[in-house]
């Protein structure tokens, strides 16, 4: 168990890092859109403090468009990483699909083809879910 | 003498962008009064609002102020740290934004948004905050406040959000409200109940304000006094009878007739012709000179001095003397 | 005022769209760095010849045509080989060098066939509404939930290796990655679309009477086309990235000489001659991040919603 911990970590670095810039570059650009919105220079004009300005007000919206971009990321994270899992030579979804598809193996490319879909779908259905919890503009519809 | 609540003398704040630099207000000195009413009146592009901001310093970058002094109560504003501006901000100056549909947060409720900044500048309990915020929507006769605090921005109407902006203002007895069009963007009937209730609150507070409008009808309405603002510069100031019934410079003359009226049957609307000066490269001189009807050689060729004519009335012309402007209104 | 401020106050000219982008552009070194790395590997593309030490896929000591120096497989990087020799012979260097003209076959192919399509579609559903639009959204979205890479390996293994002494096996791959990446840069398309059409002089053009081709070409088109640009230059970036992770997994073109294919065919030595496979994979890096950068920077200079 530890071994597969400690198999695990390069790899799962590696898939994270890639995975963080996208997020990053988004936060920041929905950032820089909901900064330039009336209620931040309102929430300014009422003498709050900016740290609450940028983080209460400005984040809190900054994050709703991000949420359905990290939600569809989720479903194609677990997607596996075929090229990832084939450098580190770790036995995942991945690899075997690879495996599989030089064989030219038809059932386990479908099964793997109809899982991933599966779980793309999922996670869309769960971000739209999400998205309506914390935007109060999309209730009760 | 009436005490001077705000006074800004030689305000100038300009944007500093990748087309050249936007000169938004280019020496700009205004005063308000305790309890009077100011309007600040001009077209789109005056500097109506970039004044405002520069007063509780809030301009958006790549905005600057970079000259002029700005005195509130006794203190220099533009010589304040940030934190002694965020103890002023909300609680002794407050700002009405024109937009009710932006100016407050979508994702939070009206009561929360209001108790927010009631926490900020007293040492109150929520509960406490809230019960004042109640009492506040009431105030500006929002009907059913109990119910409007646990709502959504989304969930109320235009009239309706404007008066909690107006609340808001209120919520911490500020000395003094900048009212940035706040009516422009309601519909006619809204637009007078607002005034109505800004009128109301001015009389049973005694409330200084300052005003920003386009509308000359409004400033007739409820100010006091009125400044007139043209391409980030002043025209005149005086007490609104003064201005509307003897007006002294060129560019007030034509906001005047330029008001259509029932009342007086013409056949054309008059217009002022030309367009709103390019702020990276005014025109020379007088900035108004390219549409003035009486402009002259040194219009082109010198600024005008900032003169005053007694009675609190001041002038930026170099023709005021010599002219005779008519005013619609006159009596 | 400050003599820094009155001198700024000089400078008062009227500037177009174009050269208010290009100088906030100019200002984003990180965006000037990628567009340096690109102009870098356009010189390495153009002038391969000049710029590799030994002629194309020549067997070094060999070969008549590069005689000198000798023969040596799977060489530690030298003076002579300044990045080693692979399996078969070849000097790495050179071959990285030829290889750059291959990147750009795919990532300018790829990217040009996303595009097309993605403006095709993302034009007609955002103008149009209504089903047409329904029905266009649906398809990108059946597209967009299906694990794009793993079609994508199934049908190159299909493909390819059902023709695998075939010169024009590039070609497939580019349009392969560029008949399936289409969906995102389609719905943002669509999402400018939604939001441009609203203007006043589509309405205008509407009225006079122009056709919607017209309109959807002249007037709907060129303002998108900020968008379209970002999209295409991030899309070269994605393409390239993808094309390499796909032959270095097996899938590709074996006669394409991309990066991607030179890493697959040292990928088995890598413990042995790991230059084989690291300097592509570093030229591969260097590519992909040169238009990531780039396209970044673009997104930012061009954004109308960033303009003062």
């Amino acid at each position: 168990m530890l071994d597969q911990l400690w198999h695990l970590t390069l790899p799962a670095t590696v898939y994270t890092f890639a995975l963080l810039a996208p997020i990053v570059l988004l936060v920041r650009s929905s950032m820089l859109e909901v900064l330039r919105q009336d209620y931040i220079l309102a929430a300014r004009a009422s003498g709050l403090g900016e740290r609450t300005v940028i983080y209460k007000h400005g984040l809190r919206n900054a994050l709703i468009p991000i949420v359905t971009y990290v939600g569809l990321y989720f479903g194609g994270l677990l997607a596996g990483a075929p090229v990832t899992e084939t450098v580190f030579n770790w036995p995942g979804v991945g690899r075997q699909f690879v495996t599989s598809t030089t064989q030219l193996d038809f059932p386990v490319i479908q099964a793997v083809v109809v899982i991933i879909t599966l779980m793309t779908l999922v996670a869309n259905l769960v971000t739209d879910v999400t998205y309506a919890y914390i935007d109060p503009r999309i209730r009760l519809e | 003498m009436p005490d001077s609540v705000l006074r800004v003398e030689n305000l100038r704040t300009y944007f500093f962008t990748y087309a050249g630099i936007v000169k938004a207000v280019d020496g700009i000195s205004l005063d308000v009064n305790k309890g009077e009413t100011l309007g600040v009146v001009g077209e789109s592009g005056s500097g109506k609002t970039v004044t405002a901001q520069s007063i509780l310093r809030i301009v958006p970058s790549p905005g600057r102020i970079v000259d002029g002094t700005i005195e509130f109560e006794g203190k220099n504003l533009l010589k304040l740290s940030e934190q002694q501006m965020q103890r002023i901000r909300g609680k002794e100056i407050a700002y009405v934004f024109q937009d009710p549909t932006t100016t407050l947060d979508p994702v939070y409720k009206v009561g929360d948004q209001l108790s927010e900044v009631i926490m900020r500048h007293h040492n109150i309990s929520k509960k406490d905050a809230l019960a004042k915020a109640t009492d506040l929507l009431r105030n500006v006769e929002i009907p059913d406040p109990e119910i409007r605090i646990n709502q959504y921005p989304h969930e109320l109407s235009g009239g309706t959000k404007q008066r909690i902006a107006i609340a808001r203002a209120l919520s911490c007895d500020p000395t003094l409200i900048l009212a940035d069009e706040p009516t422009t963007a309601l519909d006619v009937t809204i637009q007078a109940q607002i005034l109505d209730l800004l009128k109301e609150l001015k009389n049973r507070l005694n409330l200084s304000m300052v005003l920003i409008t386009h509308d000359m009808g409004i400033v007739a309405d409820v100010c006091d006094r009125v400044t007139v603002l043209y391409a980030g510069q002043v025209c005149e100031t005086g007490t609104v009878e003064q201005v509307f019934e003897e007006p002294k410079h060129p560019y007030t003359e034509a906001l005047l007739t330029s008001v259509p009226s029932l009342a007086l049957r013409k056949e054309k609307l008059s217009v002022i012709p030309g367009n709103v000066p390019n702020l990276i490269q005014p025109p020379s001189g007088c900035r108004f000179h390219p549409r003035c009807a009486y402009a002259q050689q040194i219009c082109i060729d010198k600024v005008p001095e900032f003169e005053p004519i007694g009675d609190g009335r001041w002038v930026h012309c170099h023709r005021w003397k010599e002219l005779d402007l008519k005013s619609p209104v006159a009596s | 005022m400050s003599p820094p401020t009155q001198q700024r106050l000089q400078r008062n000219r009227g500037v177009s769209q174009w050269a208010l982008a290009w100088r906030r552009l100019k200002t984003n070194k990180v965006a000037i760095v990628g567009l340096g790395m690109v102009g870098m590997f356009v010189v390495m593309a153009a002038f391969d010849r000049l710029v590799a030490l030994y002629p194309p896929q020549c067997l070094v000591g060999l070969s008549p045509s590069c005689p000198s120096p000798a023969f040596a497989s799977n060489a530690p990087p030298s003076a002579a080989h300044p990045f080693g020799t692979d399996l078969t012979g070849y000097d790495v260097y050179s071959e990285i060098v030829y290889g750059t003209r291959a990147a750009f076959v795919v990532g300018l192919g790829a990217s040009g066939l996303t595009m097309l399509i993605a403006i095709s579609i993302g034009l007609v559903a955002g103008y149009f509404g209504g089903w047409i639009d329904n029905v266009l959204m649906r398809l990108t979205e059946v597209f967009l939930v299906i694990p794009f890479f793993l079609i994508l390996l199934v049908f190159l293994q299909v493909t390819i290796k059902l023709a695998p002494t075939a010169t024009g096996g590039i070609w497939l791959v580019v349009f392969i990655i560029g008949a399936f990446s289409w969906p995102g840069a389609a719905r943002i398309i669509r999402a400018e679309v939604l939001r441009v059409r609203e203007f006043e002089f589509i309405a205008a053009s509407r009225q006079i009477g122009a056709s919607w081709f017209r309109i959807l070409l002249r007037h709907l088109f060129p303002n998108v086309l900020h968008i379209v640009i970002v999209l295409a230059t991030l899309q070269i970036a994605n393409s390239i990235l993808t094309e390499a992770a796909v032959s270095f997994l097996g899938f590709g073109a074996p006669n394409s000489n991309t990066w991607g294919q030179q890493m697959y065919t040292s990928a088995g030595f890598i413990e042995q001659a790991w230059w084989g496979t690291l300097f592509p994979a570093i030229f591969v890096t260097l590519m992909v991040m040169g238009f990531n950068l780039l396209g970044n920077g673009l997104r930012d200079a061009l954004d109308p919603r960033l303009r003062e």
